[in-house]
C-alpha cells in the first residue's frame, strides 16, 4: 500500500461510517439503533479530529541540519530581536562582540 | 405528495453526493451540469413543499424527519444559498486536484444541514451536527495552508466539545422523560419532577448548539479563523447557512421544552444575544482581512438571532425568520463577492487594495447591495427585517432596540471603511490590470444581489410568509 494510500483508504472508511450513521439515522425507530447512528458519526469525527492534530501542532518539516541541532526547527540565539533580552548595555555589548566575531 | 418532496428534498443531494464524484471521472462538465442539476431540483422540491406546507397547512413526515411551516422555509434558504455556492465552486474550484471528494462532501454538508433542519429527534440532531461538523471541517483543509490546518483543528475542538455537551443533554432528557422527540418531551415538561435539571439540561444543549452557532463568546474562537481560511464558496454555506441552521436547532430546544415552563431562560439567552451583536461588530471594525471582517460580522449577526430566540414571543419569531434570509442572502452574496475579489487580485488585506469599483463594477454593486442589507437601508430586504427585529426585541424590554442600534452603527462603520479600501480610495500600482471576473463567478453573486432587492421592493413576499409561519 502506497504511502497516499495509507491516509485515504482510513479517511474513506471514515467517510462511509458518517455517511451510513446519518442515512440509517433518518430511518431508525429503535433507540438503541438510534444510538448506534450517534457512535458512528462520533468515531468518524474523532478520525478527522486526530488526522488533523498532529499535522496543526507540528506544522512544519523537520530539515536536514535540525538533526544537528537537537531537532529545534530554528537556532533561536542568533537573532536578538526575535528573543525577549532585557535592554541592558551589557547584553547588547555581548551581542555587537558576537557580530564581530563571526564577521 | 409532500412525502415525496420531503424525501426528495433530503435525498436529492445524498443521490448528488455519491454520484457526482464518479460522474467526474468520466467528464469534468459533466460533473458540473449535474452538480447544478442536482441543486436546481433540491431548490424546486423545497419551494414546492414549502408552498404547500404554508399555504395548504400540510404537514408530512419520512421516518425521523418531520416538515412543517418553519422547516420547509429554513431548507428553502439552504437549497438557494448551496445552489449558489455550487455554480460558483465550478470555476472557483476548477484548478483544485480534489473536485470529486470536493463535491462529495459539499452535498454531503447541504444533505446534513437540510436534516438538521427537519427534525425534532435530538438524537438525529446530534448525528446531522457531527456529520455536518466532520464535512465541513475537511472542506476547510481545501484551504490548504498552514492557516487553514490550525483553523481547522480548532473548529474541530470546539465542534466536538459542543456535541459532547449536547450528548450529556441527550442522556439527561432520556434519563428524565424516557423520551428524545422533543414534542414529546414538550408535553411532559410543563410539570417537571427536577425542574433545575430540566432547566441545566437544557443550558447544555444551548451552549453545544451555541457553540455552533458562533455565539459569543466561543463563536471569537473558531468562526473567524474556519469562515476565513475556507475556500470562499464554502465561506458562503458556513456563514449563510451552517450557523443558521444551528441556532434554529437550539431555538427548537429552547422553545418547544423549556419556554412553557421557564421564564428566567429567557433573559439569559437574550443576554448571549446581546453580547454577540455588539462584540462581533466591534472585532469586524478592528479587523482588516476582508474574509475575517465578514466572519466577526456573522457572529453579530447570529446575535440578533439568538436575542429573537430569547424574545421567544410570535413577532419574534417572524422577526428570527426574516433575519435568517436577510443575513444567509446577504452574508452568502458578501463571502462570494470577497471570493471574487480574491480570485481576481490574490489579495485579502484591505489595507492592500483599492480603486475596484471602476475595475470591478457588478463586483461592487453586488457587494454594496449585501453590505447595505445588513446595515438596514431601504428599499433593501434588511431594512423591514431591521425593523421587525426592533419592534420584536422591544417586546421583552424596552431598552433593547438601543443595542440594536449601538450595532448597526458599528456595522455601518465597518462596511463604510471596506467599501472605501476596498472599491472607492486609489488604485494601487499592482492592481492597475485587474478585471471583472469570469460569467460563472458572477452569475451567483447576481442572483443573490437581485433576489435582496426583489424582497426588498416587494416586502409582502417575505414579511407575508414568516408572518404566516409563526401564526
Amino acid at each position: 500500500m502506497s504511502k497516499r494510500d495509507q491516509v485515504r483508504y482510513p479517511l474513506l472508511y471514515a467517510l462511509i461510517l458518517l455517511v451510513i450513521g446519518s442515512t440509517l439515522a433518518i430511518f431508525s425507530d429503535n433507540i438503541i439503533v438510534l444510538f448506534l447512528c450517534a457512535e458512528l458519526v462520533s468515531v468518524a469525527a474523532l478520525f478527522t479530529l486526530f488526522l488533523v492534530i498532529i499535522p496543526s501542532l507540528f506544522p512544519r518539516k523537520v530539515e536536514f541540519i535540525d538533526t544537528f541541532t537537537g531537532g529545534a526547527a530554528k537556532p533561536p540565539y542568533l537573532s536578538f530581536d526575535e528573543v525577549y533580552v532585557p535592554k541592558i548595555s551589557i547584553l547588547s555589548l555581548k551581542e555587537e562582540k558576537r557580530g564581530e566575531e563571526s564577521k | 405528495m409532500t412525502e415525496t418532496l420531503l424525501a426528495m428534498s433530503i435525498g436529492v443531494p445524498l443521490i448528488a453526493a455519491f454520484t457526482t464524484p464518479f460522474i467526474g471521472r468520466v467528464s469534468r462538465s459533466a460533473q458540473y451540469t449535474c452538480a447544478i442539476g442536482f441543486m436546481l431540483v433540491t431548490l424546486i422540491s423545497s419551494i414546492v413543499l414549502m408552498s404547500e406546507t404554508i399555504n395548504l397547512g400540510k404537514i408530512s413526515a419520512v421516518g425521523l424527519l418531520y416538515a412543517d411551516a418553519a422547516s420547509t422555509f429554513v431548507i428553502t434558504v439552504i437549497s438557494l444559498l448551496g445552489l449558489a455556492a455550487v455554480i460558483y465552486s465550478t470555476r472557483y474550484m476548477e484548478k483544485d486536484g480534489n473536485q470529486n471528494l470536493y463535491y462529495f462532501l459539499s452535498f454531503l454538508f447541504i444533505a446534513n444541514m437540510i436534516g438538521l433542519s427537519l427534525t425534532y429527534n435530538i438524537v438525529l440532531l446530534y448525528v446531522f451536527l457531527e456529520t455536518a461538523t466532520v464535512s465541513s471541517a475537511i472542506l476547510v483543509l481545501y484551504g490548504r495552508t498552514i492557516k487553514a490546518l490550525n483553523a481547522t483543528f480548532v473548529y474541530l475542538v470546539l465542534s466536538i466539545f459542543g456535541a459532547v455537551l449536547v450528548l450529556i443533554g441527550i442522556f439527561l432528557y432520556y434519563s428524565l422523560f424516557h423520551a428524545v422527540d422533543l414534542r414529546v418531551i414538550s408535553a411532559s415538561v410543563t410539570n417537571p419532577t427536577n425542574p433545575n435539571l430540566v432547566l441545566s439540561t437544557a443550558v447544555l444543549i444551548f451552549l453545544g448548539f451555541g457553540i455552533k452557532a458562533g455565539m459569543v463568546p466561543f463563536g471569537l474562537i473558531w468562526l473567524p479563523k474556519a469562515h476565513a481560511e475556507a475556500p470562499s464558496p464554502i465561506s458562503c454555506l458556513l456563514s449563510g447557512v451552517l450557523v443558521q441552521v444551528s441556532a434554529f436547532a437550539m431555538a427548537k430546544i429552547i422553545y418547544f421544552p423549556i419556554f412553557g415552563a421557564f421564564e428566567a431562560l429567557k433573559w439569559t439567552v437574550a443576554t448571549f444575544g446581546v453580547l454577540s451583536m455588539i462584540i462581533g461588530s466591534a472585532f469586524a471594525f478592528l479587523e482588516r482581512d476582508i474574509k475575517r471582517m465578514l466572519a466577526y460580522s456573522t457572529i453579530s449577526e447570529i446575535g440578533f438571532i439568538v436575542l429573537m430566540i430569547g424574545v421567544g414571543t410570535a413577532l419574534s419569531i417572524s422577526a428570527y425568520l426574516g433575519h435568517i434570509l436577510n443575513h444567509a442572502l446577504a452574508k452568502g452574496l458578501l463571502f462570494l463577492c470577497a471570493g471574487t475579489i480574491i480570485y481576481q487580485t490574490g489579495l485579502r488585506d484591505m489595507n492592500n487594495l483599492g480603486g475596484l469599483a471602476k475595475r470591478m463594477p457588478i463586483t461592487t454593486v453586488a457587494f454594496l447591495i449585501g453590505a447595505f442589507t445588513l446595515i438596514g437601508i431601504p428599499p433593501l430586504l434588511g431594512f423591514y427585517t431591521g425593523r421587525m427585529l426592533e419592534e420584536a426585541s422591544s417586546e421583552l424590554a424596552s431598552f433593547l432596540p438601543t443595542f440594536g442600534t449601538i450595532t448597526t452603527i458599528i456595522t455601518f462603520l465597518f462596511y463604510a471603511k471596506a467599501i472605501y479600501k476596498i472599491f472607492i480610495r486609489r488604485i494601487p500600482e499592482q492592481l492597475k490590470e485587474a478585471k471583472e471576473a469570469p460569467v460563472v463567478l458572477q452569475i451567483p453573486v447576481l442572483i443573490l444581489a437581485v433576489l435582496i432587492v426583489i424582497f426588498g421592493l416587494f416586502p409582502n413576499i417575505v414579511m407575508g410568509a414568516v408572518r404566516l409561519i409563526a401564526g
